[in-house]
């Protein structure tokens, strides 16, 4: 093939054909597009809304969902429950008939907009009370974990992207010119870099969080820990741009581009960085993970994202008590989530080093 | 000799090392008249390529530096143009090709963007036009369906068609220079010869001079109108073609020539010169030839020869450069003597 073929392959194409070699890989990014979908979605697949609460139903276990009464298929359903122990957050089904779930239903929660724009109050699931859908579980305040699963995600989910994008584009300006300039800006610049990376990461976010005050509202909380991940996270970007850099910009494409007339900028923006590309999409998706943990850390820790605004993070703070943990372990479930995602970037990040990988041969085995 | 378009003046290009200044460079002079061919020929590490490089003004700095000299084009003197002028200068009239074309060109752009590249930077044309011009140019270096490869990436093609989209890059705003440094070392025996004629061509079609970078004396003999031979940093010998493959008048010269295989001749082994090129950070006092020279005296250690006018229009850098053009010393035969002693 190559010179041969009549329509020659784009890149894309060539990626893809890698790519999707790997089961993996393909089960990571599909793991990863429906957590964003459903995050995108959340106020249409949510059943209640982000900080609706029952007081009465603190704790409550999941609900289990039925489909057959006494041997008929009757569509799905819940029981309706009763508090039998206040003080052990103890429920039992009730006598009330039973609860069908009702889809697409329109006027019973809280209204949203459709991406923003369109107002609208319709849900995929409803369950009229007095039952409750509690898919996993409730909280404390008798919220539906599985509703602030989604809200939540949409913190946590995309802390990571924009935190990865913003040192993603720093490392990439630093790094590139202290790899192309050299001299006394890569020595000053390439020094801070290791003053960041030398102190661990945890006490430096602590650090830094300390510099803001302590209760914000939860947009402008979000915003400071991107800033704060993004600020510890760039410098590791910016040693890997450096190292390759350094090694591109003696190649002859360089010389040849700088005899062609081109200045500085351009040689570094047009022929530099493109070629780090393949490496540095593979380190930000494995780097992903180091963020949405940062923002899980700190909202844990109780000092990032507040109550009620839900974060995968802030919702395990209360599985910090043993009690809590053994009496109700769906409260684990966020951490569940987190698990699956970090393997899912993990997963898409090994399948990408694999597709991307220059050294590869053509259609073979690496 | 038609007057000259690129006139290089006593040039010294020093790189400053732990090791001391190491002079790659050291007072070479030549011009290349318009639509001339002229070759500079040397071994590996003789400062050829420093040379062309510091023409563009594309060596490293630091640890390379211009210490001092001129180039002119076109009567200015390009060391003292500002960057910017200086980057309207490259490519546009002054350009160059490089010896390896698997690694001359970005694998992340198709070829047509590469030559594009070049037009954009240099002519104020929209993308539609420079993209014709780029159809165009492969046309001219020689590229079939040329509609098709501008969409290709280099790792589509062969070394000689990568060769071949280099030539395109570098002559697509019509230089009136090309600097071509060792552009057909790396390519396989047939190809070399079509990429030569290609350049002959090109160089009757547009008109332009080429200062032809090489240490294959087949290809000077093929393209060249004049040579300047460089060992060490300087030149050693310099006069057209036909002077120097048949009356050369520096030994190294003779040395060079006389270790050509002759097609048809049964060696044992080929004749070398004896010994290497002499790391540029300690350089021999004298002659910097004089340690491989067979026919050097003890003047040859103490002095270091001038680069003189042995015969019109053939300079040479040799104390017994007279006894060699008065006919007392066969130089030839002085090779031909060591080459059996190193065997």
């Amino acid at each position: 093939m190559g010179a041969s073929t009549a329509t020659p392959r784009t890149p894309w194409q060539l990626f893809w054909r890698e790519f999707k070699k790997s089961p993996v890989a393909l089960m990571g990014a599909g793991i990863l597009a429906l957590l964003y979908l459903s995050a995108i979605f959340a106020d249409f697949l949510a059943p209640y809304g982000m900080s609706k609460q029952d007081l009465d139903f603190s704790y409550h276990p999941p609900t289990p969902v039925h489909c057959f009464e006494g041997g008929r298929f009757v569509g799905p359903y819940v029981r309706p429950t009763e508090v039998v122990d206040v003080g052990r957050n103890k429920y039992g089904v009730s006598n009330a008939p039973r609860s069908p779930i009702r889809f697409f239903v329109v006027g019973k929660e809280e209204p949203w907009k459709v991406f923003g724009l369109v107002p609208t109050t319709v849900r995929l699931m409803h369950v009229d009370p007095p039952a409750h859908l509690y898919l996993f579980g409730s909280d404390k305040f008798g919220r539906d974990v599985f509703s602030r699963l989604l809200y939540g995600s949409r913190v946590s989910l995309t802390i990571g992207l924009l935190g990865i994008l913003i040192s993603f584009s720093i490392g990439m300006i630093v790094g590139g010119l202290s790899g192309y300039l050299g001299g006394g800006f890569d020595m000053v610049t390439m020094r801070f870099t290791e003053l960041i990376l030398s102190i661990p990461a945890l006490y430096l976010i602590l650090a830094l969080r300390a510099s803001f005050p302590m209760n914000l509202p939860s947009d402008r909380m979000y915003l400071i820990i991107v800033l704060i991940l993004a600020f510890i996270g760039w410098a590791t970007l910016a040693r890997i741009v450096r190292g390759m850099v350094l090694s591109i910009r003696e190649f002859e494409y360089v010389t040849a581009a700088r005899a062609l007339g081109a200045g500085t900028m351009r040689i570094l923006v047009r022929h530099i960085l493109p070629n780090t590309a393949s490496v540095l999409i593979v380190a930000a998706t494995i780097a992903v993970p180091g963020y949405i943990l940062g923002e899980v850390t700190l909202s844990f820790l109780g000092i990032g994202i507040q109550e009620p605004q839900a974060s995968w993070g802030n919702m395990l703070t209360d599985a910090q008590s043993v009690r809590v943990l053994k009496s109700f372990p769906w409260m684990l479930v966020p951490g569940l989530f987190i698990f699956i995602t970090v393997l899912a970037y993990n997963f898409l990040g090994d399948g990408l080093s694999d597709a991307l990988n220059p050294r590869k041969v053509l259609g073979g085995k690496s | 000799m038609a007057t000259p378009v690129l006139e290089v003046r006593d040039l010294k290009t020093y790189f400053y090392t732990d090791d001391g200044a190491v002079k790659a460079v050291d007072g070479v002079s030549f011009e290349v008249g318009a639509g001339e061919t002229l070759g500079i020929v040397g071994e590996s590490g003789c400062g050829k390529s420093v040379t062309s490089l510091s023409i563009l003004r594309l060596i490293a700095s630091p640890p390379g530096k211009i210490v001092g000299g001129e180039i002119r084009f076109e009567g200015v003197n390009l060391l003292d143009l500002p960057d910017a002028a200086m980057r309207k200068i490259r490519g546009n009239e002054i350009s160059m090709i490089f010896q390896e074309p698997m690694t001359s060109l970005n694998p992340v752009y198709t070829c047509g963007d590469q030559i594009m590249e070049a037009v954009i930077l240099h002519q104020k044309v929209g993308k539609k036009e420079a993209r014709q011009r780029a159809i165009e140019m492969l046309r001219l270096v020689g590229i079939p369906s040329p509609e098709q490869r501008v969409d290709e990436y280099p790792h589509q093609l062969s070394g000689g068609m990568r060769q071949r989209v280099m030539i395109a890059m570098a002559l697509s705003c019509h230089p009136r220079v090309l600097i071509a440094d060792e552009p057909t070392t790396a390519l396989d025996v047939t190809i070399q010869a079509q990429i030569l004629d290609l350049l002959n061509r090109l160089q009757a079609e547009l008109g332009m001079s080429i200062l032809l970078i090489t240490h294959d004396l087949g290809v000077v003999a093929e393209t060249c109108d004049r040579v300047a031979v460089m060992y060490a940093g300087q030149i050693v010998e310099y006069a057209n073609v036909d002077e120097i493959f048949h009356h050369p008048r520096m030994p190294y010269t003779a040395g060079l020539l006389g270790s050509i295989p002759v097609l048809g001749e049964h060696h044992e082994r080929l004749k070398v010169i004896p010994g290497n090129v002499p790391n540029p950070s300690e350089f021999p006092s004298g002659c910097k030839f004089h340690p491989r020279c067979p026919v050097a005296i003890d003047r040859c250690k103490s002095e270091n020869p001038e680069l003189l006018e042995i015969r019109p229009g053939h300079m040479a850098r040799c104390l017994r450069a007279g006894e060699v053009e008065a006919g007392t010393l066969d130089l030839a035969r002085a090779f031909a003597g060591t080459g059996e002693v190193a065997s």
